[in-house]
């Protein structure tokens, strides 16, 4: 491996400036009568470290589109972030206090789930369509389990049999698939707004936030005792005050999932009860303040994406509920108690999750706070078994002291787990309960609406997609650039990382003086781990490709190509002479 | 840490051996500081040596139960070998979805024993087309084709793209919604869009299947011929569609001559196979009779025997071989394995897409004996594909949807709504 040579601007945040524009001094003379003194701000480490970070929290929240919002979060790391996998089938044991921890969630569990599903109204018109579509519904179930013969049981010419666990699992996806379009087709004449329902089967579910308030690492504590004696001078970090070497430190949390089914619409579900600015409920939220490797959960680079399951500009982005699979909880072996708890915990974390991104794409962000609350409705199920939930987003906020102080918290009430039938025997559904049948129908029959009097967007511009953008360049630039982050595709050269021979050998004893590869630890290079994501050369702009316009400029801005990262080179350069 | 790495590939070991000696040469082995103190204490002391010689007589040899056997592994790969379940000794011609007739739409005709009485679809529904629509129909078309084909947020690795112009050159492979899903999406939710024009009565008489596996075994000329076909969507009818001509209809126009090649030519003979043919559905599902079957075509997945691009024949071949297997194995379903004589006909309607172009076809099966010249099946199709739109993705950053045809899902709606009262 070769040196690795870059510019660093250092881990420190700095503003990114543009390469064309000049500081200019305020032409604006002040009189002196009337000096204007700079504000009288806190002096001690602490807040000082604050200060920076919510420089960049500024600065996010300054961008005019999604996409800039959400690309701001990869830009300071150039090989992603290290941050803990959450994925949506895999449940470690006694995971529900951290699960509840990291998203900031008061449970309820009650049968009749919450007050909005126990209207009289309401539950005459589910009942009504209920007793109307059960023989349809039973159909259904019978369809799926016995009168349907699969591919994957017939096509044997594969290289591999399925096991059990992915048999049943596509047995639920398509049992769900089914039901929705049964339910949607039964329904439509008695809510006419399910016209105007998108239903996305198999929808990528990705979300990134900030967990704080967890205990630094042994690494991170020697590493932070280093940089209160550091004399590097080509690390442009500072120096750390002691006072703040055992301060909590931040998690990155990516969570993947992948529901089976999730129902959009054009405007939000109402909300089941206003947002609380001082919650009683938040002090009931578990701390759980230990590392994430040592609860069992895994840490890796990855790019920061936040997903809903479509892209910015989709006119149909609010959620209106989502059905998961639970056939991962049969697999487990942690008895039937702890696999409540992991239905718990999946419902919450994609709960969570999707309306994060619902958030985003809102102008929102793990750092600046909803204005107002975002519900959905989400159902677990592997056919039989049903779980609901209905879950209420009031706060995004969770980085840093936010995790534990934050004076609200998001709310998910949850019902107990149901049969919705209990076999299938000799052609018949036996033991259906209609009563699982009418909580899914009424799920349906929450019409949302349009929020009046809320403004839906304070945090971004009048243009908040990058399509709307003028300047053409840009535009193709950044679109393509987003869409480069969030497949995360690995980066052609690996992030450079010290083997542990490397560190027994030639760290810590130079037992190998005659190795004469020099490696990039040796070097007065900062770690790999401070590199920015635009720490990069210039691109090189072949002659072939340079265009007409491009020759009017001075060589250094024609032969690179000009980078937009987000919030920067929003004009164009004018031509010289003009 | 990577298990590739290539540990001392630049050390001179002449030199690095050479060093060590340099480095040590004046080096005297001191005694150690352990010893020295048991020295001091006079403890008795053993050799290295003498130790191991002593513990090496007391070792009793370990026993191994010969009986046990190695774990099974979690994960069984399937041996394509004798023991396979669908292995055969003789082998047998067995068309799947990856592979096309080499002569096109005159073999499938042969092969298949099939004729066109005239261009386009036939008359009834011709005519249907464009009658019924729903409210703000090409608006929510648009939004379907842009929701399914633009902003899904799917991002998997795609196939490989080629220029045929620099075949050595190789293009950064791109991530996006794979042609599989981008046809499940857009023809789901079309048809979720036919499903609510009118919920109770759709509800009552259609019902969907997905990957449905129909496979069928036809006997010509003595060959037993297998074709082995996934209708990716299956929309099933409560009530049979009705014939739209009589059975003898075609038995004036004759088969296209292909000569001097043989029906079976390009089709690879195989010897795994099922010996009975499949239908999907159990007969006592209410809504039984195969109505319009959806079929995708991949262009990374279909390909030519011998690697040439696929031609327009072959791709509307495919729609006649596709439909006929759907049929065939339903009506070997209801009339036995063996049935030549159908004693009605049987009728499928069918639309075979790349997600761009669509191209829409009526069988009606009426024998399934292939050499028979009195009775022989019709097929109707339009003579080529119709393009949905002309371009539908990101174009310098902004989703565009170029020249959208309302004419594609009109044709869609008229063959939903078929045989609906």
């Amino acid at each position: 491996m070769s040196m690795i040579l870059f510019r660093c601007r250092g881990a420190k945040w700095i503003r990114p400036q543009s390469t064309v524009c000049s500081k200019r001094l305020s032409s604006v003379a002040v009189p002196a009568n009337q000096p204007q003194y700079p504000p009288i701000v806190e002096e001690t480490p602490l807040a000082q470290k604050l200060r920076r970070k919510k420089q960049w929290h500024d600065w996010l929240r300054s961008h005019d589109t999604i996409e800039e919002k959400l690309f701001e979060l990869n830009m300071p790391k150039y090989y992603g972030w290290n941050s803990v996998i959450l994925r949506d089938d895999a449940v470690p044991y006694n995971f529900l206090p951290w699960a509840r921890f990291s998203t900031r969630t008061h449970i309820e569990v009650s049968d009749a789930i919450n007050p909005l599903y126990s209207d009289s109204l309401l539950d005459t018109k589910a009942s009504e369509i209920a007793s109307e579509l059960k023989s349809e519904v039973e159909n259904v179930i019978l369809f799926e389990w016995v009168e349907m013969r699969r591919r994957q049981d017939l096509d044997l010419y594969k290289e591999r049999a399925l096991s059990d666990f992915e048999s049943s699992d596509l047995r639920t996806r398509s049992f769900v698939k089914h039901l929705n379009q049964v339910l949607m087709a039964g329904m439509v004449d008695q809510a006419k707004y399910l016209n105007m329902v998108t239903a996305i089967p198999d929808p990528r579910i990705d979300a990134f936030w900030f967990l704080g308030g967890i205990n630094p690492s042994k690494e991170k504590i020697e590493e932070r005792k280093r940089r209160t004696k550091m004399t590097n001078i080509n690390v442009k970090k500072s120096f750390l005050d002691p006072s703040l070497v055992d301060l909590p430190v931040n998690e990155p949390i990516q969570f993947y999932g992948k529901p089976i089914l999730q129902l959009q619409t054009r405007y939000p579900l109402p909300p089941v009860e206003d947002l609380k600015e001082n919650d009683s409920r938040a002090a009931g939220v578990p701390h759980v303040p230990y590392e994430p490797t040592l609860i069992y959960l895994e840490k890796q680079y990855r790019r920061a994406t936040t997903v809903p399951g479509f892209w910015p500009g989709e006119q149909h982005s609010f959620g209106m509920m989502s059905f998961h699979s639970s056939s991962f909880l049969d697999s487990r072996p942690f008895g039937p108690e702890d696999n409540l708890e992991a239905a718990h915990c999946t419902a919450i974390l994609t709960s969570f999750s999707w309306l994060l991104g619902q958030a985003c794409y809102q102008g929102f962000s793990t750092f600046h706070d909803v204005t107002y609350p975002l519900v959905t409705q989400t159902a677990m199920t592997n056919g039989k078994d049903w779980s609901f939930y209905l879950y209420q987003l009031n706060t995004t906020l969770l980085h840093t002291m936010n995790s534990t102080e934050n004076p609200r918290c998001n709310v998910c009430w949850a019902s107990n787990p149901m049969k919705l039938f209990e076999d299938v025997q000799d052609g018949r559904v036996i033991g259906f309960n209609e009563n699982v049948l009418k909580q899914i129908i009424k799920m349906y029959l929450i019409e949302p609406k349009e929020r009046e009097g809320v403004e839906m967007r304070p945090y971004l511009s009048d243009k908040p997609y990058v399509a709307d953008i003028e300047y053409e360049e840009r535009r193709d630039w950044l679109e393509r650039q987003f869409k480069h982050i969030t497949s995360n595709r690995p980066r052609k050269q690996e992030k450079p990382e010290v083997y542990a021979w490397e560190k027994i050998f030639r760290i810590r004893f130079n037992d190998l003086p005659q190795l004469n590869n020099r490696k990039w630890y040796m070097s007065q290079q900062p770690p790999p781990d401070c590199r920015r994501y635009d720490d990069h050369p210039p691109v090189y702009k072949p002659n072939a490709l340079r265009t007409e316009e491009d020759q009017k400029y001075c060589h250094r801005i024609r032969r690179v190509y000009r980078m937009f990262y987000p919030g920067t080179n929003k004009e164009k350069i004018k031509p010289p002479g003009t | 840490m990577r298990i590739t790495e290539v540990l001392y590939h630049k050390i001179n070991r002449y030199r690095a051996w050479k060093l060590n000696w340099v480095l040590h040469k004046r080096q005297k082995v001191k005694e150690s500081r352990d010893l020295l103190h048991i020295k001091k204490l006079e403890y008795p002391t053993v050799t290295a040596e003498d130790f191991l010689e002593k513990a090496r007589e007391e070792v009793v040899p370990l026993e191994i139960d010969s009986e046990i056997q190695p774990a099974e592994p979690l994960l069984q790969t399937v041996k394509f070998d004798s023991s396979h379940p669908l292995y055969q000794s003789d082998p047998c011609f067995c068309l799947d979805d990856s592979n096309v007739l080499l002569e096109g739409l005159a073999q499938s005709k042969l092969l298949l024993n099939t004729v066109q009485l005239e261009e386009g679809l036939p008359k009834q529904i011709e005519d249907s087309v464009g009658t019924r629509a729903i409210p703000f129909q090409d608006t929510r078309v648009k939004r379907v084709l842009m929701s399914s084909q633009i902003f899904d947020a799917t991002q998997v690795l795609l196939p490989k793209r080629k220029d045929p112009e620099r075949p050595a050159w190789d293009f950064p492979r791109d991530y996006g919604i794979d042609a599989k899903r981008k046809f499940h999406l857009t023809i789901s939710q079309m048809l979720q869009l036919c499903n609510v024009l009118d919920g109770k009565t759709s509800l009552a008489h259609r019902t969907q299947l997905h990957d449905a596996y129909c496979c069928t075994r036809l006997v010509k000329d003595g060959t037993p011929v297998q074709i082995r076909n996934r209708a990716d969507i299956l929309v099933t009818s409560k009530d049979p569609i009705a014939a739209l001509v009589s059975k003898k209809a075609g038995s004036s126009i004759p088969l296209p001559d292909i000569h001097p090649l043989h029906f079976t030519v390009s089709i690879p003979k195989q010897h795994f196979y099922h010996n009975e043919s499949i239908f999907p559905l159990s007969k006592t599902f209410p809504k039984p009779h195969p109505h319009t079957a959806f079929f995708h075509y991949d262009p990374s997945e279909v390909k030519n025997l011998y690697e040439e691009p696929v031609t327009e024949s072959q791709f509307l071949s495919r729609t006649l071989v596709k439909a006929f297997a759907v049929a065939a194995s339903r009506a070997q379903q209801l009339y036995g394995d063996d049935v030549k004589e159908l004693p009605e006909p049987l009728t499928l309607q069918v639309v075979h897409t790349d997600n761009k172009k669509f191209h829409f076809g009526v069988l009606q099966l009426n024998t399934l004996d292939l050499i028979s010249p009195q009775e022989r099946n019709i097929f109707w199709m339009l003579p080529s594909a119709i393009h949905l739109f002309e371009k539908c993705g990101y174009e310098t950053g902004r989703p565009t949807l170029q020249e959208y045809n309302p004419e594609v899902f009109q044709r869609i709606l008229a063959f939903y709504f078929n045989g609906m009262p």
